[in-house]
């Protein structure tokens, strides 16, 4: 199923060897670095950015603050697909927040290879699917979790797409994703910092104790990962369907989550 | 423009934000403190967080605001002024006694090292990252006293 020894994008790395040599011929690599857009709010998307390493932040401005992110993408996803899919303006900024390197298509190219290949196109509306779900879970986060909780969550999520213990943001940055001030996460890590929790360096936040920071993060973390992982999980199953339901009958409603999968 | 910065007190030693931010005056350092106790208050205010201050200092040197969180805390806006008023108090009281206790424990642990030094036994260095016995600078508490009238 791996596409080539050297590839680290999941998504890629997932493909069966039809469908990767489908895409091959059209990825050139490119090199991620921080504060580049790969595209603006409204603009056109003229390719698709397959992510080996680093991270990148779909990020909604406003007219006088920077707004939030909306969603993360690092390794184990692919920038730029719904709009190229759909042939319309992208729907947020897609800011690179982590320096890293990695693979990008044409646009054409990439609707071209979709047509062609019924599988690869399943494989895209589940990842698709997956994102919009990521989307949902933070807005929920944040609109109601405390901001000691998001910053717990956002330091996991982020985690997860680099390798190691560090977390190689600014406080600055951490901000900016949140749409909060700079001066909150400050205090926040400061808390996690006393708590034995974290270590804050110039440049850089180390996660000491991953279980407590656990502890401290909101509920959001592990349902998007329950979810993501039956999806991926059905999607290696060869397609099966994923059924959400809700129930609970005779028994106490399950929580917090009443999603089964 | 003056440099503001701003200490957390939650009981704790406190966690300071010493980057701060310069802001052309001080309605504006009040304006984004109150916003970061805001966002520090979203999503709940349990009993804990309700009883936090911030401080706003200006250029490093005088403090210029002393904040309670319970001020903004609008779990409390259906109360009575009058009530209302003896709630802040109390949480204010509650972080002071906090606040106290704490400041005593860290000087019978560094008289406890100081003693042990003294006779040339092993003592506590460092707990936390923070040395045991401090230097003349390095806690002033009495800058941190609560003063009736801030805003």
């Amino acid at each position: 199923m791996l596409g080539s020894v050297n590839e680290k994008n999941a998504f890629l790395s997932e493909l069966s060897a039809a469908e990767y040599a489908a895409l091959r011929s059209h990825l050139a690599p490119l090199e991620l670095r921080v504060g580049h857009c790969l595209h603006y709010l409204g603009d056109t998307v003229e390719e698709v950015v397959f992510p080996h390493c680093g991270l990148v932040a779909m990020s909604m401005p406003l007219r006088d603050n920077p707004g939030a992110a909306a969603a993360l993408i690092g390794r184990d996803g692919l920038v730029g697909a719904l709009g190229a899919l759909a042939e319309a303006p992208a729907a947020s900024d897609a800011v690179v927040h982590i320096a890293g390197h990695a693979s990008r298509m044409s646009a054409s190219a990439f609707r071209l290879v979709l047509d062609e290949h019924p599988s690869l196109r399943r494989r895209m509306a589940r990842y698709s699917h997956g994102l919009v779900a990521q989307s949902q879970q933070n807005a929920l986060c944040h609109a109601v979790h405390p901001v000691e909780a998001r910053i717990c969550r956002w330091l996991l999520t982020i985690q997860a797409r680099c390798a190691g213990d560090k977390v190689p943001l600014t406080q600055s940055t951490l901000a900016q994703m949140l749409g909060v001030r700079r001066t909150t996460v400050t205090l926040i890590a400061g808390r996690l910092e006393a708590l034995g929790i974290i270590r804050c360096h110039r440049g850089y936040m180390q996660i000491v104790n991953q279980d407590e920071l656990e502890r401290h993060s909101c509920e959001c973390h592990a349902m998007l990962n329950g979810y993501v992982s039956k999806l991926l999980a059905a999607s290696a199953d060869g397609g099966g369907a994923v059924v959400v339901t809700t129930t609970g009958t005779g028994a106490p409603p399950p929580q917090p989550s009443r999603r089964v999968l | 423009m003056p440099l503001y910065t701003f200490e957390l007190r939650d009981g704790s030693c406190g966690i300071a934000d010493t980057a701060g931010v310069k802001l052309a005056d001080r309605d504006q350092a009040l304006g984004y403190a109150h916003h970061v106790i805001r966002e520090l208050l979203k999503g709940g205010c349990d009993w804990q967080t309700g009883t936090w201050l911030l401080d706003v200092y200006e250029d490093h040197d005088e403090r210029v605001f002393e904040i309670p969180f319970a001020r903004l805390d609008e779990t409390l806006d259906h109360l009575s002024p009058s009530l209302r008023s003896i709630i802040e108090d109390l949480r204010i009281r509650s972080l002071l006694l906090r606040e106290a206790y704490m400041a005593a424990r860290i000087t019978v642990r560094e008289a406890r090292a100081l003693v042990a030094r003294s006779r040339g036994r092993p003592y506590l260095a460092a707990d936390a990252g923070q040395r045991t016995i401090r230097e003349d600078d390095e806690v002033d508490f009495s800058r941190r006293r609560y003063t009736a009238g801030v805003r």
